[in-house]
C-alpha cells in the first residue's frame, strides 16, 4: 500500500492537490494533501468520486466502432488505427488536411496534450477553433484594465474585511475559497453576494442583491458614481496608478442609484446598504464569477465592476484585490489567455477559422475545403457548446467523427469511432491552475484498465501507421520513462525538480503573493486603465466602462441561467452513480409567483422552449430566485434528460471571442 | 465516548464530500449511504435561513436502536461506539424507524441493515473517520470534547442524547421577502409532503389488521359462548393467525435468522410482539380442543397484550403521537370492532359515536395533509352504518373500516430522520411567520 501525491486536472478553480492510496495496482483511498495550502482540507465531492469514476462499469475501455445500425461494437486497436488511418489518408488525398477539424476541450489539463498539435502539424495542419466558451470577455476586460490576469494567493482573502461575491458561487464551484471566506467572516468580515439566485455561498452574507440578467454593469457604475460623488474614494491611489479617472467620473454622472435600481430591478435601499458597507470597509476583495460575462455585454460588465476596487484603492494590498483569474502558474505557455484565443494566433500550417461562439454555423460554412472529419478529445460539444440543434446539423454534415472519451457522452454517441481515454491516474502530467498558485503533478498510479491507451500512444500509433514516425517507435512520450524524462526536462527549464514535485506542490518563484503589490501594470500606459484606447481599437467598444443593455428576445417570458453545480465540472461527473444517486435528474427552478399562474406545481413536469429547441424536465420552486428568471444547471447530458444548450444561442461577447451563450430566453409550460 | 463528531452548520455547504468519502471507505454507495446531508429550507424561502446538516450515527448515549432491536444485533464497542453486526441482523428494519436520524440503512441487496461504525478500522494516518477527514470546509470534525455539548432544539437536543457537538446556524438573513400568500401556502404543502412515511410497509399493515380482527373475533367468541351459533371457531382463527405470522416472516430480510427476533424480550417491544403473536396463535390452537373458561381467559388476555404490544412498537417509533386519540391505534380499533360484533345496541352506539368523534378530531388535526378526507368520512359512515345494518355485510364493512383506518395510520406516521426533524422545525417557523 502506498500513498501518492496527485492533483486534480479538471477545469476548476481549485485544482486540488490530494493524495491517493493504492494497493496492488488499485486505487482504494483519497485523502487531503496539506502541503497545498489552497486546498489543504482535501478535494471536493467530485475529487472524492474519482474511485467510482476510474472503476465505473460504464467506462469505455475498448475502442468502439459504430455499425450500420448505429450500434457500437468493440474493435481491436489495430483495427481502429487502420480505419482511422484509411479515413485520414483518403480525406487528405481528396480534400486536403484542413478538412480535418481538431476540437479539444478543457476536459483534462496537462502539458502532454500539446503533442496532439505536433501530430496534426506533421500531418500538414488541420482546422482549429478560436475563442473560448468560458471566460474570455472577463479575461480581456481585466487585461485591458490591469494589464494581467492575476490575484493574491487564495488564502489572502482571509484578510479582507469585505468580500463581494459578484456572480460567483464558490461553495459549489471553488469550495476551498469558501473555507477562506468563512474564516474571514469568523474574524468579522462582511460578505455581500450578488446573484439572481440565493446561492449556497450566500447563506452567510450580510446583504444579497439580485440584479436582472445582464444589468450588473449598471449596478456597478451607480455604486462607483455614488462613491465618487461622496468622495469615498482613494484619491492618492487614483492619482498615482489610474488612467482616465476624470473622463470616467464624467461619463457616469448620470448613473444614479435610482437609475440603477430601475434597470437592475433592485430596491434603492439595498444599493444604498451596499454602498454603506463598502464605505465602511478598509480592505475589499471583489470576487467576480464567469457567468455574467457570457452575455453580449460581458466584457463591459466586468470592466464596470472592476471600477469599484480601483477607485477605492483596493488593488495591490493584502486583503484586497480582484479575484477573476490567477494565471501566474501558467508558466509553460508562451502566449497566455485571452490573447491565445485570437484567430490570428495560429501556426501558419493550420487554419484557425471556426469560432467557438458560433461553432455550428462556422463548421457548416467552412469551404475550400469543407470539413469532412472531426477529431474531438477532452470535450463534449454536443452538451456544452451553444445551440445543440444547429451543432447536430453541423455534425450531420461530416463524413467521420472520432471521439476520445471515458464515457458515452452525447458527443461520444455521435461518433463513428470512440477511443477509450485515460484518466488522470493513468499517465503522469503537470497541472497548473487559474486560482491555486501551485505547480502540481498528477502521477501515474495505476495502469489503464482494459485496452485504454493514453493519447500520446494513440497519436504515436497513428503517426507510425500513416508513416510520419521517422523510424521512432514512439514519436511522442509514451512509456513511463519517456513521460518522466519529458516532464522533468520541461520542469527543470523552469527551475522545478520533478522528484520534489512528487512529494509536494511548488509555487514558482515568479508568482506574486500579493498581485500588483509592485504597482506595475502591464497596460499600454503602465497604469490601471479605466480609459482604454485598446478596448476601442480591438473591440470597438467604448473606451470607458459602460452599461450596454443586452438584447432581450421578448417573445419568450423568462431569462434562463445555467449555473455550475457542486457535483459537476461542466458535463463531467454527473453520470457517475455516486453522484447521480444524490442528483438523478435535471431540474429547472423558478419562482412560485411566476409558476403558479402558469399552473405549474412544485414537482410538475414542464416543457421549456424557444425558437432553437425544447426540453422536457421536472420543475421545482425556488422562493428566492429572481422573478422572471429560471435556472437549470449546466452540464446535464441530453441522454440524462435535458441539456441547457438545446436552448442557448450562438453569439460573441463584446470582447475576447467568448460565447455569449447566457443571453438566453425561454418560455415554460406545464405538460 | 472519548471522541465524537463536532459539526458546525455555519461552515457546511452541503457538498456531500463526506458522504462520498464514507462510501469510498466503507463501501456503502448505491443508495445505501451511511452519512446523509439534510437541508433546512431547501426551497429557499426568503424568510428563513438555509443551512445543511451532515449526519450519520451519533453513537447516542441512550441508543434507541440497540434497545429496540429485537435480534440483539447492536452492541457498544470499547470506544463507546454503537456497532451494528449485520451477521446478527434479521432485516426487520425496525431500527431504521426508531433512530431519530435515520442512521441505520437497510440494504435491499444484502437484506440487512448497516450503519456508521465511526470508522473503527481506520484507513488514515490521522486516525480520523473518513468523513471528517474529507470535509473541505472543516464543518465536520471528530475530536475529544469536554465542554457541555451544544445542541439544536428538536434536532440534536433530544432524548436519544446523541454524542455530537453541534453549532447552530447564526447568520440573520437579510433577503427581501416578496412571496405571495398563495406561494406561501404551496411552501407549507411542500414541507408536509416531503416527510418519510411508513406508507410502503404493506406486510405490516396486513399483519396488524389481521391480528386486530382475530383478537376481536376471539374476544367475541369467548363472550358470546353459547348464545349465538358461531360462524367460525378457534381453529379458523388459528389458521388466520398462522397465515398472518407467515406474512410477517416473509417480510424479514433474513428469514433463516428469524429465531433471533425474540432475543431481546427484556427491552424490545418488537421481540415481545413477535413472541406474543406466536403464543396467542398457539393458544388458539389449544383452546379449540380444550373448552375451558380459564384457557379462554388466558387466550383473550394474551390477545389483548398482543394488541397493546403492537401499539407499543409504533409508539416507540414516534413517541410524540398520542396513541389513544390516534384513530388508527390497534387497541382502539379492537375495542370498536369487539363492541360492534357483540352488537349490544347501547354499548355499540356509545362506542361507535365516540369513534366517529375521535376520527373526526383526527381529520381536523391533520387537515393540512388530509387530501384523502373522503376515505376517513367513509370510515366514519361505515362505523355508524354498523349500528343500523345488522347482517353478514356488517363484518365486511368493519374489516374495510379497519384497513382504511390502519392504512391511514401508516400513511401519516412520520419516520424520523434529520431531514424530518428539520422539516418539522421549518413547519413550526412557517406557521408562526406566515399570514394567510
Ligand atoms: S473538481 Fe475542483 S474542487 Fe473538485 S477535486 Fe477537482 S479541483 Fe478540487
Ligand atoms: S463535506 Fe463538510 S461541507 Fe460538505 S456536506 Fe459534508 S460536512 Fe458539509
Ligand atoms: S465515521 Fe466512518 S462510517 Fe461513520 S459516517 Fe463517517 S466515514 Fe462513515
Amino acid at each position: 500500500m502506498k500513498w501518492y501525491v496527485t492533483a486534480c486536472p479538471r477545469n476548476c478553480y481549485s485544482s486540488c492537490g490530494f493524495r491517493v492510496k493504492s494497493d496492488n495496482g488499485r486505487i482504494i483511498g483519497i485523502d487531503k494533501l496539506s502541503s497545498n495550502i489552497a486546498t489543504q482540507n482535501g478535494p471536493c465531492v467530485k475529487g472524492q468520486s474519482y474511485i467510482n469514476r476510474v472503476y465505473n462499469p460504464e467506462r469505455v475501455t475498448e475502442p468502439l466502432l459504430k455499425d450500420k445500425d448505429g450500434l457500437f461494437k468493440e474493435i481491436s486497436w489495430e483495427k481502429a488505427i487502420d480505419i482511422i488511418t484509411d479515413k485520414i489518408n483518403d480525406t487528405i488525398n481528396k480534400y486536403g488536411s484542413k478538412s480535418i477539424f481538431y476540437l479539444a476541450g478543457s476536459g483534462m489539463s496537462g502539458i502532454l496534450n500539446g503533442f496532439a498539435y505536433d501530430f496534426w502539424k506533421q500531418l500538414g495542419g488541420v482546422t482549429l477553433s478560436y475563442g473560448n466558451l468560458c471566460w474570455p470577455a472577463g479575461l480581456e476586460a481585466t487585461r485591458l484594465t490591469l494589464g494581467d490576469n492575476k490575484h493574491n494567493h487564495p488564502w489572502d482573502i482571509e484578510n479582507a474585511d469585505l468580500i463581494i461575491l459578484w456572480g460567483k458561487n464558490p461553495a459549489e464551484t471553488n469550495i476551498h475559497q469558501m473555507d477562506f471566506i468563512y474564516n474571514a467572516i469568523d474574524k468579522g468580515a462582511k460578505l455581500i453576494s450578488i446573484d439572481p439566485r440565493r446561492t449556497k455561498s450566500s447563506h452567510r452574507s450580510s446583504l444579497k442583491l439580485s440584479p436582472k440578467q445582464g444589468t450588473d454593469a449598471a449596478l456597478a457604475l451607480a455604486i462607483s458614481a455614488e462613491l465618487i460623488k461622496t468622495g469615498d474614494i482613494d484619491n492618492n491611489f487614483i492619482d498615482a496608478h489610474v488612467k482616465g479617472f476624470d473622463s470616467f467620473a464624467d461619463s457616469i454622472k448620470h448613473c444614479s442609484i435610482e437609475w440603477a435600481s430601475e434597470i437592475c430591478d433592485i430596491p434603492v435601499g439595498d444599493i444604498n446598504s451596499m454602498i454603506d458597507i463598502i464605505v465602511n470597509s478598509n480592505k475589499i476583495s471583489v470576487v467576480p464569477g464567469y457567468g455574467m460575462q457570457r452575455y453580449s455585454n460581458g466584457g463591459q460588465t466586468i470592466r464596470s465592476i472592476l471600477t469599484i476596487p480601483i477607485i477605492t484603492g483596493n488593488i495591490g494590498k493584502s486583503g484586497t484585490g480582484w479575484y477573476y483569474a490567477n494565471l501566474q502558474s501558467y508558466i509553460f505557455d508562451d502566449i497566455k489567455e485571452p490573447i491565445s484565443y485570437r484567430p490570428d494566433i495560429c501556426d501558419p500550417d493550420f487554419r484557425r477559422t471556426i469560432s467557438t461562439p458560433n461553432i455550428a454555423v462556422d463548421m457548416i460554412n467552412q469551404n475550400s475545403p469543407e470539413l469532412k472529419i472531426a477529431w474531438i478529445e477532452r470535450a463534449n460539444p454536443l452538451t456544452q457548446y451553444p445551440d445543440t440543434n444547429m451543432l447536430l446539423d453541423a455534425f450531420q454534415k461530416l463524413d467521420f467523427i472520432i471521439v476520445s472519451e471515458q464515457f458515452m457522452t452525447d458527443t461520444a454517441m455521435s461518433a463513428d469511432i470512440v477511443l477509450p481515454a485515460k484518466t488522470m491516474f493513468e499517465q503522469s502530467d503537470i497541472v497548473s491552475s487559474y486560482w491555486n498558485p501551485y505547480i502540481q503533478i498528477r502521477q501515474k498510479i495505476i495502469d489503464p484498465p482494459g485496452n485504454v491507451k493514453t493519447e500520446t500512444e494513440v497519436y504515436s500509433l497513428l503517426a507510425k501507421n500513416i508513416g510520419l514516425h521517422n523510424g521512432n517507435e514512439f514519436l511522442y512520450p509514451v512509456t513511463d520513462i519517456q513521460v518522466d524524462n519529458y516532464l522533468s526536462s520541461v520542469l527543470s527549464e523552469k527551475g522545478i525538480d520533478y522528484n520534489e514535485l512528487k512529494k509536494a506542490p511548488v509555487i514558482h518563484s515568479s508568482v506574486e503573493e500579493i498581485a500588483f503589490s509592485d504597482y506595475i501594470f502591464n497596460t499600454k500606459s503602465g497604469k490601471i486603465e479605466l480609459w482604454s484606447d485598446e478596448a476601442k481599437a480591438l473591440w470597438d467598444v467604448s473606451e470607458l466602462p459602460k452599461y450596454v443593455p443586452i438584447d432581450d428576445d421578448l417573445d419568450y417570458n423568462f431569462a434562463i441561467i445555467s449555473p455550475n453545480s457542486h457535483d459537476k465540472i461542466h458535463s463531467q461527473f454527473g453520470n457517475l452513480d455516486i453522484i447521480s444517486d444524490h442528483n438523478p435528474v435535471p431540474i429547472v427552478y423558478g419562482h412560485p409567483d411566476d409558476l403558479i399562474p402558469l399552473n405549474i406545481k412544485d414537482g410538475s413536469l414542464v416543457r421549456v422552449y424557444n425558437s432553437r429547441g425544447e426540453i422536457y424536465l421536472k420543475c421545482r420552486y425556488d422562493y428566492s430566485i429572481k422573478k422572471g428568471c429560471l435556472s437549470l444547471d449546466n452540464g446535464w447530458w441530453m441522454s440524462q434528460g435535458a441539456s441547457i444548450n438545446m436552448l442557448s444561442k450562438s453569439g460573441f461577447t463584446d470582447m475576447g471571442y467568448g460565447a455569449a451563450l447566457h443571453n438566453n430566453r425561454v418560455s415554460i409550460e406545464k405538460l | 465516548m472519548d471522541r465524537q463528531f463536532i459539526f458546525d452548520t455555519n461552515r457546511c455547504a452541503g457538498c456531500r464530500a463526506c458522504v462520498v468519502a464514507c462510501a469510498n471507505k466503507n463501501n456503502n454507495a448505491n443508495n445505501n449511504y451511511w452519512r446523509k446531508v439534510s437541508e433546512y429550507n431547501s426551497n429557499n424561502h426568503p424568510l428563513f435561513p438555509v443551512f445543511y446538516i451532515s449526519m450519520a450515527c451519533n453513537h447516542c448515549d441512550t441508543h434507541p436502536c440497540l434497545t429496540n432491536c429485537p435480534a440483539k444485533a447492536y452492541s457498544i464497542d470499547s470506544n463507546g461506539a454503537v456497532i451494528h453486526d449485520s451477521e446478527k441482523c434479521i432485516g426487520c428494519r425496525y431500527c431504521t424507524w426508531i433512530c431519530p436520524y435515520n442512521a441505520p440503512v437497510f440494504n435491499g441487496k444484502t437484506a440487512v441493515v448497516s450503519k456508521c461504525t465511526s470508522c473503527t478500522d481506520n484507513l488514515f494516518e490521522s486516525g480520523n473517520p473518513a468523513c471528517t477527514e474529507a470535509c473541505p470546509l472543516s464543518a465536520l470534525t471528530y475530536s475529544t470534547c469536554n465542554s457541555k455539548k451544544d445542541t439544536m432544539s428538536g434536532v440534536t437536543g433530544n432524548k436519544a442524547k446523541p454524542n455530537i457537538k453541534f453549532s447552530e446556524f447564526k447568520t440573520r438573513h437579510t433577503i427581501g421577502n416578496d412571496v405571495s400568500k398563495r406561494a406561501n401556502r404551496a411552501f407549507i404543502d411542500s414541507i408536509l409532503k416531503r416527510g418519510n412515511k411508513l406508507k410502503e410497509e404493506i406486510p405490516l399493515l396486513v399483519f396488524t389488521v389481521l391480528f386486530i380482527v382475530i383478537v376481536a373475533a376471539t374476544i367475541f367468541n369467548t363472550l358470546a359462548n353459547n348464545n349465538i351459533t358461531k360462524s367460525y371457531n378457534n381453529m379458523h382463527l388459528f389458521g388466520a393467525g398462522i397465515i398472518t405470522m407467515l406474512i410477517s416472516f416473509l417480510h424479514l430480510g433474513k428469514k433463516q435468522r428469524s429465531f433471533r427476533a425474540i432475543l431481546n424480550l427484556k427491552q424490545s417491544w418488537l421481540s415481545r410482539e413477535i413472541l406474543l403473536s406466536g403464543l396467542f396463535t398457539g393458544l388458539l390452537f389449544i383452546t379449540y380442543f380444550i373448552t375451558n373458561i380459564i384457557a379462554d381467559i388466558i387466550t383473550v388476555s394474551v390477545g389483548i397484550t398482543l394488541i397493546i404490544s403492537i401499539d407499543m412498537v409504533y409508539l416507540r417509533i414516534n413517541n410524540k403521537i398520542n396513541m389513544l386519540i390516534k384513530a388508527g391505534s390497534a387497541s382502539f380499533i379492537t375495542i370498536i370492532i369487539t363492541a360492534i360484533i357483540i352488537s349490544n345496541t347501547i354499548s355499540t352506539a356509545i362506542i361507535s359515536s365516540l369513534a366517529s368523534v375521535i376520527i373526526t378530531i383526527d381529520i381536523i388535526r391533520n387537515y393540512k395533509i388530509n387530501s384523502k378526507a373522503l376515505f376517513r368520512t367513509i370510515s366514519i359512515l361505515s362505523i355508524l352504518a354498523c349500528n343500523i345494518i345488522e347482517n353478514n355485510y356488517t363484518i365486511i364493512l368493519l374489516i374495510t373500516f379497519t384497513i382504511i383506518e390502519r392504512a391511514w395510520f401508516y400513511y401519516t406516521l412520520p419516520v424520523l430522520s434529520t431531514q424530518e426533524l428539520l422539516n418539522k422545525n421549518l413547519l413550526k417557523e412557517s406557521n408562526k411567520m406566515f399570514v394567510y
